[in-house]
């Protein structure tokens, strides 16, 4: 019975639910992207120096700085502090009756997702900046580099290392948390779970089905994810050269596996 | 303080002859209440081999990377080839590429192999091309016998390894000048060795050298002259046969003794 039920409901339904699936898994990962981009910005903001020669002086560098960061601080606490489902609804229809701009529900939904990610993540990239140890910014700094040179060559490589497990989690949880953007219409698969509820009038079977098509999205997503930190810890071993090398040689191995 | 004084005008008449690379004049840091450098001056001409020794606390690797504005000095001076480095804060990053520094605890880029540590400040600071670049970080790998290891990262290298590879880092910048700090301190005892050659060659090529020791054989082997230093001042300055032989003042006696 319970079978045949589900059955039927793939048969009818099936490409409604792959339709949702796909919106569910755009809004998700282009929500991560973006959050990650504006969590990078925030925290390379945030962990810039006040002063670049250890006095402390009150500059205009440094009140800019000190503004700057009062407003990213403001920002993060806001969207970390409520909910993202009371977050959609104020920003959806707050922005249709106030501003008078009449979003689509999926940009919308992509909006939201975005910029709380990015302050979820901002935190995150400000820890990962930070647990990079302070010798690898001077060792830069010694060199020569400058602040941002350091940062685009040495930390940040390293500081993405360090937050790819918290920013798999993040994609995680935008791909089951997406959910509550059925709210403001969008055409995820719990909103289209909802619909197909609504036209059979069986309740849990279609949610069953929803759960599993959520769990397998996951499930993948965490196995890729663990996939591409493997690939970023690097080889585990290296290969002696023959130490009268050209620097030729040398440029022509660099982009091959030796 | 009247001691290291009368040292500083006595060096300035003998080797007057001689280009001045760094001269620090009266340089004091403070950390917050406590003054680690009180008054320090000190002259390096061009190809000296100039070992700091003293006791822990007395602020030699301060002083150290007050030179390379690691740390920014609370008051004096620094000159160097004749100019004043902390008046025009523009060109601190060129003056940082010029002072090569060696770390206790190497600063590799731990997301760089040992190519890419040795050309990424050549290409970033000095705009070399890659393949300059890296000709002469072959150069230099070599000098330190690393070549073999060019495509090895920090974690597969001994500490020994990482150190000397941190020594050809600092050359292929072809600084005017290099600062170790304490390079062999973190090194277990059968390393120790291999650096300690490594920076003796160096030293033979001419090199301006700062260092920063608790190797006393090794510092009275290859320096121009001794810095003994204690409470935040150079105590003593002269050359190793004095310093050691026929030493003045009674806190470098009871350094020697223990």
């Amino acid at each position: 019975m319970f079978f045949e039920t589900v059955g039927n409901i793939l048969e009818r339904y099936g490409s409604m639910f792959l339709d949702g699936t796909l919106v569910t898994l755009y809004i998700s990962l282009l929500g991560t992207i973006i959050g990650l981009l504006i969590g990078l910005l925030i925290g390379i903001v945030r962990t810039i120096p006040l002063s670049t020669s250890g006095e402390k002086n009150i500059t205009p560098r440094f009140v800019l700085l000190k503004i700057v960061n009062f407003i990213l601080s403001a920002y993060i606490e806001i969207f970390r502090g409520t909910p993202m489902i009371v977050q959609a609804t104020v920003i959806y229809f707050g922005l249709a009756e106030v501003a008078g701009i009449d979003l689509e529900p999926i940009p919308a939904g992509v909006f939201v997702i975005s910029i709380n990610t990015g302050a979820y993540l901002a935190e995150v990239v400000r820890g990962g900046i930070q647990s990079v140890d302070i010798s690898q910014f001077e060792g830069a700094k010694a060199l020569g580099l400058s602040h941002w040179q350091a940062m685009l060559k040495v930390i940040l490589p390293q500081t993405m290392r360090n937050i790819m497990p918290a920013l798999g989690n993040e994609f995680i949880i935008n791909i089951k948390d997406s959910a509550v953007l059925n709210v403001i219409s969008v055409t995820e698969l719990f909103f289209v779970t909802k619909t197909v509820k609504g036209v059979i009038y069986k309740t849990y079977e279609p949610f069953l089905i929803a759960a599993l098509i959520y769990l397998i999205l996951t499930f993948t997503v965490s196995r890729i994810l663990r996939l591409i930190e493997k690939k970023m810890a690097g080889k585990a071993n290296f290969v002696l050269t023959s130490s009268n090398l050209s620097a030729d040689d040398l440029m022509f191995m660099e982009g091959k596996e030796v | 303080m009247k001691s290291e004084n009368t040292n500083v005008n006595q060096d300035s008449i003998s080797h007057n002859a001689e280009l001045e690379i760094i001269r620090v004049e009266n340089l004091h840091k403070n950390f917050g209440e406590n003054e680690i450098l009180k008054g320090v001056n000190l002259s390096v001409k061009q190809g000296e081999v100039i070992s700091i020794v003293g006791s822990s606390g007395s602020g030699k690797s301060t002083l150290l990377r007050c030179i390379n504005l690691l740390e920014y000095p609370t008051k004096g001076k620094i000159m160097f080839e004749g100019t004043d480095v902390l008046g025009d804060k523009s060109n601190q990053n060129t003056y940082r590429a010029k002072v090569g520094m060696v770390f206790q605890h190497f600063n590799l880029f731990s997301n760089m192999n040992v190519l890419q540590n040795c050309i990424t400040a050549q290409v970033m600071v000095l705009k070399r091309t890659k393949e300059e670049a890296s000709e002469n970080a072959i150069k230099y790998l070599h000098k330190v016998g690393m070549a073999e290891y060019v495509n090895a990262r920090p974690a597969q290298l001994s500490g020994g390894q990482k150190q000397r590879v941190a020594i050809a880092r600092a050359l292929a910048m072809n600084p005017d000048a290099l600062l170790f700090d304490e390079p062999t301190s973190a090194l277990d005892p059968e390393l120790i060795r291999e650096v300690l050659k490594t920076i003796e060659s160096v030293a033979k090529d001419g090199m301006t050298m700062l260092i920063v020791t608790h190797e006393m054989t090794f510092a009275r082997r290859i320096s121009n002259k001794i810095a003994f230093m204690s409470e935040g001042v150079i105590e003593e300055i002269d050359t190793p046969d004095v310093v050691f032989d026929n030493p003045k003042s009674i806190k470098l006696k009871n350094f020697l003794r223990v």
